[in-house]
Order: structure tokens, then C-alpha cells, then sequence
């Protein structure tokens, strides 16, 4: 029977073909790229950062890596298989990166927050910096105007002092010129023995001890000055001319010498302020030739010490 | 020809038929615009990403396939347009991806920086 023989080898050779043809649109080795997509997959799968920081793009990769493992299963042609898994494979990478990314971020704020803190810190110490400083010009000043202060008060009280300094001299210089009137007054003479206050010989009668009425004026003043400078003392000393005898004249003298004394006291001058003494007719102060010589020397001399009380004694 | 022959050949001709289609081949798929315009975007938003300098091998095979895909779709190749353009859109993320986690890590080398600058001073500061 030729036709069934015709019909068995057609079919024979149709059957080889579609196997033929079926196998060259499937591979029996695996796609390589098919391969590089499985390992990058399986990598980002198990990578702890991908699963908490990219899950999504790990799922976009999963989907198309089961996509292009399925279609290379199926027997699709190799230039699909090849362009899935090629996606497939970059997917994968882009979860990888995507985490690495976010990680980055993250890393971002937190070195940013730390530079803040630092910042802070920083403005924090500075403003601390400036508060000490601040307050210790505040102590410097507080120091300085007790300083200050201290020095005011000092110089106010030198002040003062000069000033009483100035009063004491002041004063001391009037005294010192109330002196000089009080001695020119006395019409005392200064001498090297100090002051001397001569009363002359018409205070007294002759041959008498009493004192007469014109002497009290100077008396009266001789007082008020020994009462003016309590320390002052005085020696009273008589003398005469040398009409008489010895004798006579130094009583005489003596005598008008005690009751000048006597005079002083009566009038309130303790008697511990006043010596008096005679010396006659010794130590003239002119000639007794002449007359009016011997009224000189007929007088009585009020030594007047000085401020301590000592009178220095007669060396003639 | 019997009849009962030319039925066999039909059904031959119905199974190379059938395993060709297996393959797609010759299967008409539509025009990759939206693809082509997608890379694109992709591709430029890359690049405001830094991507030509922190990403420049990923950057470069984007170029290229969004390029070779047009050229496909200009002698009607669009299923090799569409892979293309996918591959380029893909591309394209990651260059960006790469780019954007190297701005991220300069930036913070540079906070570090800035940190060890600003320590130093307040450590000078406080000595005195």
C-alpha cells in the first residue's frame, strides 16, 4: 500500500521536524545571564539590610526572576529568557543599592545631628565662656571700685588731716603772732637771757619798796601773759645805784624785787612761777657818775623764760 | 491526492504552524512609546543624580539601548524596541540608585569632617 507508507514516512519526518524545531527554541544548558540572575537573587534575599531597608524593590526583583526562571522552564527562546533574567538581575542589584542608599541617609541625619549637638555644645560653652569672662570683668570692676572706693576715702582723710594740719599751723601761727603783740605790748626786750621787762625807777619812791600806781598798767599785762602761757616763768631781779651802802641797796633791791612778786601773786600767779632776787648795786647798765645814769640802773628786771619754764642764768 | 492525505498535511502544516508559534515569531507587538519616554525620564533623572560621575558604566549602557532601541522602532523591530527600552529603564534606576547613595556618603564624610573641625575648637577653646 504506497499511500500509507507515503503518509508514515511524512509524518515521520514532520515528527523529527517539530522535534528538531521545539529544540532549537529550548536551550539544554542553562541561559548564563538565567544563572548570574539566580546568584545576585539569592544574595539580596539573604542580605539582612535589603529585607528591612528595600523589601519592595526585593519583591520587584523576586517577581522577575520567577518570571524569567519560568519562561526558560517553558522553553521560551533564548533571546527573552536572556532580556528577563537581564532584568531580573539588575533588579536584584537595585534592591541592593536602594538599601545601601537609605543606610547612607540614615548615616546622613545622624552625623548631622551629632554635628548639631557638637554645635551646641560648642555655643554652649562659648556663651558659658563668655558668662565667666563676663562676670569675672563684673568681679574686676566690683574690685576696682572698692578700690577706688578705699582710695577716695584715703585720699579724704589725708584731706582731712592736711587740712587740720593746716588749721594747727594756722593757729599755731597765731598764737605765734598774738605772742609777738602780747610781747611787743609788754615792751619786753629780747635778750640773750629772753625776754626782759625792765620797770624803771619811777614806780617806786625813793628809798621805798612799794610799788606806785603807774607800775599796774605793766603788771596788769605781765599777768595776763604769764596767765595766757602758764608754762612761763619768771625771775625777778632788783638792782640800784651805787649811792648807799652795799647792804643797803641789796635790801632795798630785794625788797622792791618781793613786792613785784608779791604784786604777781596777789593777782593769781602761783608763787612756784617767780624767783626773785637782789643784786644791789651790782650789774649797772650805765654810768652812776651821771644822773640820769644812776636813774637807769635804779630798776627792776622781769626775766621772762621761755615756753619750757627756763631761764638762763646771768653770767656776767 | 486522497482526501484523507491532504487532511494529514493539514494537520502537519496546523503543527509547524502551532510550534512556530510557540516562539512568537512573527507575533505583531505594539510600539514601545511609552517605554522609549519612560527611559528617557529615567535617564535624565539619573544624571541630575550625579550619575555621570558616580555611576558612569550604567549611565552609558541607558544611553546606548534607549538609542538602539529607537533604532529598532525605525525599522519596525518593536519586540527588540520594548526589550531595550525596558533594559535602559533599568539601567537608568540603578545608575541612579548608585548615585544617589555616593551623594549620600559624601555628604556625610563631610559632616565628619566638619565635626572633627568644630570638636577641635571647642577642645582648643576649652584648654585655656
Amino acid at each position: 500500500m504506497k499511500r500509507s507508507k507515503l503518509f508514515n514516512s511524512i509524518i515521520l519526518v514532520s515528527g523529527g521536524l517539530a522535534v528538531l524545531l521545539m529544540s532549537g527554541c529550548a536551550t539544554k544548558t542553562e541561559n548564563p545571564m538565567l544563572t548570574s540572575a539566580r546568584e545576585n537573587f539569592i544574595k539580596v534575599q539573604a542580605d539582612p539590610d535589603v529585607n528591612r531597608y528595600s523589601p519592595l524593590e526585593l519583591q520587584d526583583a523576586k517577581v522577575a526572576f520567577e518570571k524569567a526562571e519560568r519562561i526558560s522552564q517553558a522553553g521560551a527562546d533564548s533571546a527573552e529568557v536572556e532580556h528577563l533574567a537581564y532584568m531580573a538581575k539588575q533588579k536584584a542589584r537595585i534592591s541592593s543599592e536602594v538599601a545601601a542608599m537609605k543606610i547612607a541617609d540614615k548615616e546622613v541625619e545622624v552625623a548631622s545631628a551629632e554635628r548639631n549637638r557638637v554645635l551646641l555644645g560648642a555655643r554652649t560653652r562659648e556663651a558659658e565662656h563668655s558668662l565667666s569672662q563676663a562676670e569675672m570683668a563684673r568681679q574686676d570692676a566690683e574690685t576696682q571700685r572698692l578700690a577706688t572706693d578705699e582710695a577716695l576715702k584715703k585720699a579724704q582723710q589725708r584731706g582731712a588731716e592736711l587740712e587740720k594740719a593746716r588749721q594747727e599751723a594756722a593757729a599755731a601761727e597765731a598764737r605765734a603772732k598774738k605772742l609777738e603783740a602780747q610781747i611787743a605790748e609788754l615792751q619786753a626786750s629780747q635778750t640773750e637771757r629772753g625776754l626782759v621787762l625792765t620797770l624803771g625807777d619811777v614806780l617806786f619812791d625813793t628809798g621805798k619798796s612799794e610799788i606806785k600806781a603807774g607800775a599796774y598798767s605793766v603788771i596788769e599785762k605781765l599777768v595776763g601773759f604769764l596767765k595766757e602761757y602758764p608754762t612761763r616763768k619768771v625771775q625777778i631781779e632788783g638792782f640800784t645805784d651805787s649811792v648807799g651802802s652795799d647792804d643797803y641797796n641789796l635790801s632795798l633791791s630785794t625788797r622792791r624785787a618781793e613786792a613785784v612778786r608779791n604784786a604777781l601773786n596777789g593777782r593769781g600767779i602761783a608763787f612756784d612761777r617767780i624767783l626773785y632776787r637782789g643784786y644791789g648795786e651790782t650789774f649797772p647798765v650805765a654810768s652812776n657818775d651821771t644822773a640820769a645814769g644812776r636813774q637807769r640802773n635804779r630798776r627792776v628786771e622781769i626775766v621772762i623764760s621761755d615756753e619750757n619754764g627756763v631761764i638762763a642764768e646771768r653770767n656776767r | 491526492m486522497k482526501k484523507s492525505a491532504m487532511m494529514m498535511m493539514m494537520m502537519m502544516m496546523m503543527m509547524m504552524m502551532a510550534v512556530f508559534g510557540l516562539t512568537a515569531c512573527g507575533t505583531k507587538i505594539p510600539s514601545p512609546d511609552s517605554q522609549v519616554s519612560l527611559a528617557t525620564s529615567a535617564i535624565s533623572q539619573a544624571e541630575s543624580f550625579g550619575a555621570y560621575e558616580s555611576a558612569p558604566l550604567e549611565l552609558k549602557a541607558a544611553r546606548d539601548k534607549l538609542n538602539q532601541a529607537k533604532q529598532a522602532m525605525r525599522v519596525d523591530d518593536n519586540l527588540t524596541a520594548q526589550r531595550l527600552a525596558d533594559e535602559a529603564i533599568v539601567d537608568a534606576n540603578l545608575a541612579q540608585a548608585k548615585s544617589r547613595t555616593a551623594k549620600s556618603r559624601k555628604a556625610v564624610d563631610e559632616l565628619k569632617a566638619s565635626i572633627s573641625t568644630l570638636q577641635e575648637e571647642v577642645d582648643r577653646k576649652s584648654v585655656r
